[in-house]
């Protein structure tokens, strides 16, 4: 996603969420979802983006929102599946989801994702020099 | 009273407020300038920095609230907490880099300082300040309240002063936060953080250990809990007890609304060295989840042991944390976790009155163009103002705690987070779009919470929003939508960023 389609993608959902939230249908829960779970991964794309692009964030970003959507998708097609306890550690199936998937797997996929491109990508060696020059720029304006 | 009846109770309780205390006398001697007392000088570590913001970010809420939600509206209310998952990611790539930047190459302490810079507008730095001071007030009241009946119960005021239990408690609590904050500005803030935040990861741990036990498992607490008549499976069920829209809606609200909250953000000034963000979100992200197992763990454990006949049914659901932590933990421990809760209320009441000091002193007079000489001085007045004038609103607003918290929480998210998310990312945003977007955030907040609760005026007609739309997901959508469209309209592609280092830290 590259910060254009990022841009295009938040412009289109907001105004739709809007909507589903005043109509009662299953296509509204299934957009606000839908909604739901890629807004954040436009927000991060639109942030981690360099010149437009996602570079090395693409894969783990790609990873993350099929993570979330994933989840999603299940658990709403879980959710009401009755008295099914003991799929995971004694929990209901669309519960397991929603703190395996949901949760714990998202966390550690971002801590990495983050740290390993971190010095590659979101702050360069270069950078660093650029905000140094500019730190001792603001310390010598009167 | 029971809690009184245990001594170590009383015991961690008094312990903690005094090593607080130490902890703002000791600061007080560090903070000698207006970016002491803001930013805490701008050097502090990355330890101090990720678990200051975890543990303000964190309330009582978390320790209080989320197991009395839990047990009022089963597994549907952790989507409150899920998004801990990726929030620590989203606020480091989309805000805390470029604020952290921003921070040193121009002198930025506060959010609308932010603002100034991005859009070199009064008018939107000073919207935003009206929007903290807002949310900060109610906020910090809802923290005030919550600190105040904590006390109420560790050291059983209600026996010794009857109905002036609540004022003379709150009064109690107030004192302590304000000693550290006036005395230490955030110097004391983020070292008390600290200490308050690890207390909070310990208890938190402890506490998650001690459910499973109770309970005899997870796997026995679900099938206990699915079993029943009185929770049945819809009560284990994500989407079993709730509408869709007020499930995912919590996923939506919390999960997006961290980037418009000032007392989250405010901390990224303070990191020394911007390389240090590195390892945030693994810090923040682990810490977060780490707080949520008591939610997780009281909120699973208690319905089961109500069931199992070996808990009363709660007459409160808020009742749900004392009464697990009072019968099911070792006194040691439920005094450290008490003490961890006094922690997560006082942590989060420090920040919010450091900033809105900020608002009052700094950021609202230069909006207006009347900068003030010495914000040091006046900062510390207006903390103990700001400080009293919250706990003054959450004592005649008392019985609405979880309002006041989630309204705050609603009215950062909706007015800051489009702008400060989008506008230091796309260079196409404009003034006029970013205090377009606060305004509606801000307002439209408001208006909707007042138009669902009033009772005044029967005949209005109900806004005719689909069930379970929450407030808050509208008015955070709407402001997304107001600063986008704006943007399109108003802005060029380039153009709207007039601060050369400003446009050069938005390209890093």
């Amino acid at each position: 996603m590259s910060k254009r389609v990022a841009l295009v993608f938040l412009t289109l959902a907001s105004p739709m969420v809007l909507g589903c939230f005043f109509i009662e249908h299953r296509a509204s829960f299934w957009i606000f979802t839908l909604v739901s779970m890629t807004f954040p991964i436009a927000l991060i794309a639109l942030g981690g983006q360099r010149q437009g692009h996602l570079g090395p964030l693409r894969a783990p970003l790609a990873a993350l929102w099929l993570l979330l959507l994933g989840s999603a998708t299940a658990m709403l097609v879980l959710s009401g599946s009755g008295r099914q306890v003991g799929f995971l550690g004694g929990l209901p199936p669309a519960t397991a989801v929603m703190l395996g998937l949901l949760w714990l797997a998202p966390l550690v996929l971002v801590g990495w994702a983050y740290a390993a491109t971190f010095e590659s990508f979101t702050l360069t060696e270069k950078d660093l020099e650029r905000y140094e020059e500019l730190r001792r720029e603001q310390c010598q304006d009167p | 009273m029971p809690i009184l009846e245990k001594p170590f109770i009383v015991l961690w309780a008094s312990l903690y407020l005094a090593a607080v205390l130490l902890i703002g006398f000791w600061a007080a001697r560090r903070t000698q300038s207006a970016k002491d007392f803001f930013i805490a000088g701008q050097r502090v570590g990355l330890l101090v920095t990720g678990l200051a913001t975890m543990s303000a970010a964190f309330s009582g809420f978390v320790f209080i609230g989320g197991p009395g939600l839990t047990y009022r509206m089963g597994v549907a209310s952790l989507f409150i907490c899920i998004p801990v998952s990726f929030t620590a990611g989203l606020l480091c790539w989309s805000v805390a880099k470029r604020l952290r930047l921003l921070a040193g190459v121009r002198e930025v302490f506060t959010i609308p300082d932010a603002f100034f810079y991005r859009f070199q507008c009064r008018r939107t730095s000073g919207l935003a300040a009206v929007a903290i001071v807002f949310g900060t007030v109610a906020y910090l009241g809802a923290q005030l309240l919550a600190m105040g009946r904590l006390i109420e119960a560790i050291f059983g005021t209600r026996e010794l002063f009857g109905h002036w239990s609540l004022a003379i408690a709150m009064t109690l609590g107030l004192v302590v936060v304000l000693t550290y904050s006036v005395a230490g500005g955030m110097v004391a803030g983020v070292y008390t953080d600290l200490f308050q935040g690890a207390l909070m990861v310990v208890a938190a741990g402890g506490v998650f250990y001690y459910a499973m036990k109770a309970g005899g498992g997870l796997g026995s607490i679900a099938e206990t809990i699915a079993g029943s008549d009185r929770f049945g499976p819809e009560f284990l069920d994500p989407l079993g007890s709730v509408p869709i829209f007020t499930a995912l809606g919590f996923f939506f609200v919390f999960g997006l609304g961290n980037l418009g909250q000032p007392h989250m953000l405010h901390k990224f000034y303070m990191l020394d060295d911007p390389r240090k963000l590195k390892w945030f979100p693994l810090l923040l992200g682990f810490t977060q989840s780490a707080c949520v197992l008591i939610w997780l763990g009281i909120g699973l454990a208690v319905p089961a042991l109500v069931v199992g006949g070996r808990l009363a049914p709660l007459e409160r659901p808020d009742d749900a944390a004392p009464a697990f932590l009072l019968n099911f933990v070792p006194e040691m421990l439920a005094g450290l976790v008490f003490a961890g809760v006094l922690a997560a209320i006082m942590s989060s009441a420090d920040s919010f009155v450091n900033i809105a000091s900020a608002a009052w002193v700094r950021d609202l007079p230069r909006a207006l163009g009347r900068p003030i000489a010495n914000e040091l001085a006046w900062g510390r007045v207006a903390t103990i103002g700001t400080a009293g004038l919250a706990a003054v609103v959450a004592y005649f607003y008392g019985d609405l705690i979880a309002l006041l918290g989630t309204f705050a929480f609603g009215t950062f998210g909706a007015a800051l987070g489009p702008a400060l998310a989008i506008g230091l990312n796309w260079k196409r945003v404009t003034a006029g779009a970013a205090s377009a977007s606060i305004l509606t955030g801000m307002s439209l907040n408001i208006a909707l919470e007042l138009l669902q609760r009033q009772s005044l005026f029967p005949s209005l007609p109900a806004i005719p929003f689909a069930p379970g739309v929450l407030p808050t997901a509208v008015s955070l959508a709407a402001s997304f939508t107001v600063l986008l469209a704006v943007s399109w309209w108003q802005g060029t592609e380039n153009g709207e960023v007039q601060d050369p280092a400003v446009r050069e830290v938005m390209e890093m």
